[in-house]
């Protein structure tokens, strides 16, 4: 009980100081619904799906828990709200039992107008060194490992990160698709020749890019293949993205784009996610307006980060239910 | 065929007809992307350690074992040598599938031996098991800082390190998946 307590404090502290930076940097704080009708379709994503009963009718009407609060937040801002901000519940199912996964999760999302994903790297920067200054930690510890927070963040490029540790040309995995089997084979990792490409990225990625990533000081991953299909805007090189992913003590934290501003690849993007969403375990109505809200947005950087994971850093926690009070997973797994 | 997702560890695993046991397994996801498990595998006939990334819904061959009890008699340097307890015939293992278990290995202690298609690959320990202290050097007067600890030497000539109170003829019991002193048994 008391462990169920101390975790409300610790979260509220947290919390608590995130408000404070973004309201003190003039950032409206919005407040968006956690229930939507209808979705940004995100392939490898599962949603949470239920239902509204007319008392009167009957009718049903199916709702969505949002995975995050993007599609809301860039109504806003194509309606000329500003520099925003939110802290809010997200949800996401069919996700393994692990140590950094809870269906419900906090997410902190903000939108900066006018900034690209380069400026957003100084913004959190500034967030986390602020949090260590208002929980009064001196030195951050996770496990063994001593955080540096003061130097500004490493930036790797996801090009340089290939080439070092798997001596393979990025462009060139990229553009032949005979060349990214030929590496599994070489690696002697198990895959299905019918995987997409970005299965097979993303299995190199995991298999030799991540486990290294320095765990004394945050990375910054920069510049993922478009081949992964994101709301990203992509480079003058249209074979990247301008998106970055932020990650501490190797665990992932926070996802960063200069966001796509052109209606015609919104549009694009959704009726391609819609497609591939055929095949999802649980469908749902695709938003399909929302392209038309791009006709006014303004250009701007925007970051989502994992609230839970941000404070098993900064708490020292190894699972995220040890920083989740009455985690959903307590029920239904208690052993795990 | 189980679904890689729901490999665990301890878990074995053909994999192009070799067999393998799961030393790890870790649940990972790229950012934009499906589910992965990471995993450690040991190669049980050549005792190679490699990695493995695969998604969750990819098939993997799990392998059907069978466990038989077996004592340990000794080892000959190639190969532990083990006695089937009930048709008391030898069965060989090579050191080298399982090197790590050699500190836990008592001779005459019964153990479960793992068999795959009639290829003994592996023995399952007990989470705990209890051994005699052969050798303990005497803790210096003064020695009393909570948590100081020493190096003794156990009866398989393992070296481990224990509070400074356990003397030599000492009965400890030790976690066999962390080779940490638990407590003193006697």
């Amino acid at each position: 009980m008391e462990e169920t307590v101390k975790k409300i404090i610790e979260r509220n502290k947290i919390i608590k100081a995130i408000r404070e930076y973004f309201t003190h940097n003039n950032y409206t704080e919005v407040d968006t619904p956690i229930l939507s009708p209808s979705l940004i379709p995100e392939t490898t994503i599962e949603v949470f799906a239920t239902t509204y009963v007319n008392p009167n009718s009957g009718k049903e009407s199916p709702l969505y828990l949002i995975p995050s609060p993007e599609i809301f937040m860039k109504k806003l801002l194509a309606m000329g709200i500003g520099n925003i901000f939110q802290i809010t519940k997200s949800f996401r199912n069919c996700e393994e039992v692990s140590s950094l996964h809870n269906p419900e999760f906090t997410m902190l999302e903000w939108y900066t107008v006018g900034d690209t994903y380069i400026e957003s790297i100084g913004v959190t920067e500034n967030l986390l060194r602020h949090l260590r200054e208002q929980l009064k930690i001196g030195h951050l510890r996770y496990g063994e490992t001593t955080i540096d927070l003061d130097s500004p963040f490493e930036i790797i490029s996801v090009e340089e990160l290939f080439k070092k540790k798997l001596g393979v040309n990025l462009s060139t995995l990229i553009n032949d698709e005979n060349y990214i089997n030929h590496i599994l084979e070489k690696q002697k990792l198990l895959y299905n020749k019918s995987s997409n490409w970005q299965e097979k990225f993303n299995q190199l990625f995991l298999a030799y890019i991540e486990p290294t990533l320095p765990k004394e000081h945050p990375v910054i991953v920069i510049d993922y293949p478009s081949k992964i299909k994101t709301l990203a805007k992509r480079h003058k090189n249209p074979d990247f993205s301008q998106r970055w992913e932020l990650y501490i003590a190797g665990i992932e934290i926070a996802n960063c784009y200069t966001e796509e501003d052109n209606p015609k690849n919104i549009r694009e993007f959704l009726e391609q996610e819609e497609k591939k969403k055929e095949k999802a375990l649980i469908k749902h109505k695709t938003d399909r307006e929302f392209y038309k809200y791009f006709y006014n947005f303004p250009p701007c950087s925007g970051v989502a980060m994992g609230i839970e994971r941000l404070m098993m850093i900064f708490l020292n926690k190894k699972e995220i239910r040890g920083v989740i009070p009455f985690s959903i997973f307590d029920s239904i797994y208690p052993s795990i | 065929m189980i679904k890689a997702g729901s490999i665990s560890k301890g878990m074995f695993l053909s994999i192009k007809n070799e067999p393998y046991v799961v030393v790890e397994r870790e649940f990972v996801n790229p950012g934009k992307g499906s589910a992965f498990v990471r995993l450690k595998l040991k190669n049980l006939k050549t005792g190679l350690v490699n990695r493995q990334v695969i998604k969750s819904q990819e098939s993997v061959e799990d392998i059907e074992v069978e466990t038989r009890d077996a004592q340990y008699l000794y080892n000959d340097g190639n190969d532990f040598i083990f006695m089937d307890t009930e048709t008391y015939e030898q069965i060989h293992i090579p050191i080298k599938a399982m090197e790590e278990k050699m500190a836990y290995l008592k001779e005459g202690e019964t153990f479960q031996l793992i068999i795959w298609e009639s290829t003994p690959l592996d023995i399952k320990l007990p989470y705990k098991m209890t051994f005699k202290v052969i050798e303990a050097e005497n803790a210096t007067k003064g020695d009393t800082v909570t948590g100081a600890t020493k190096n003794v030497k156990i009866e398989t000539g393992y070296t481990i390190k224990v509070p400074l109170f356990i003397k030599e003829g000492d009965t400890i019991l030790v976690n066999t998946e962390t080779g940490e002193y638990v407590e003193r048994v006697n």
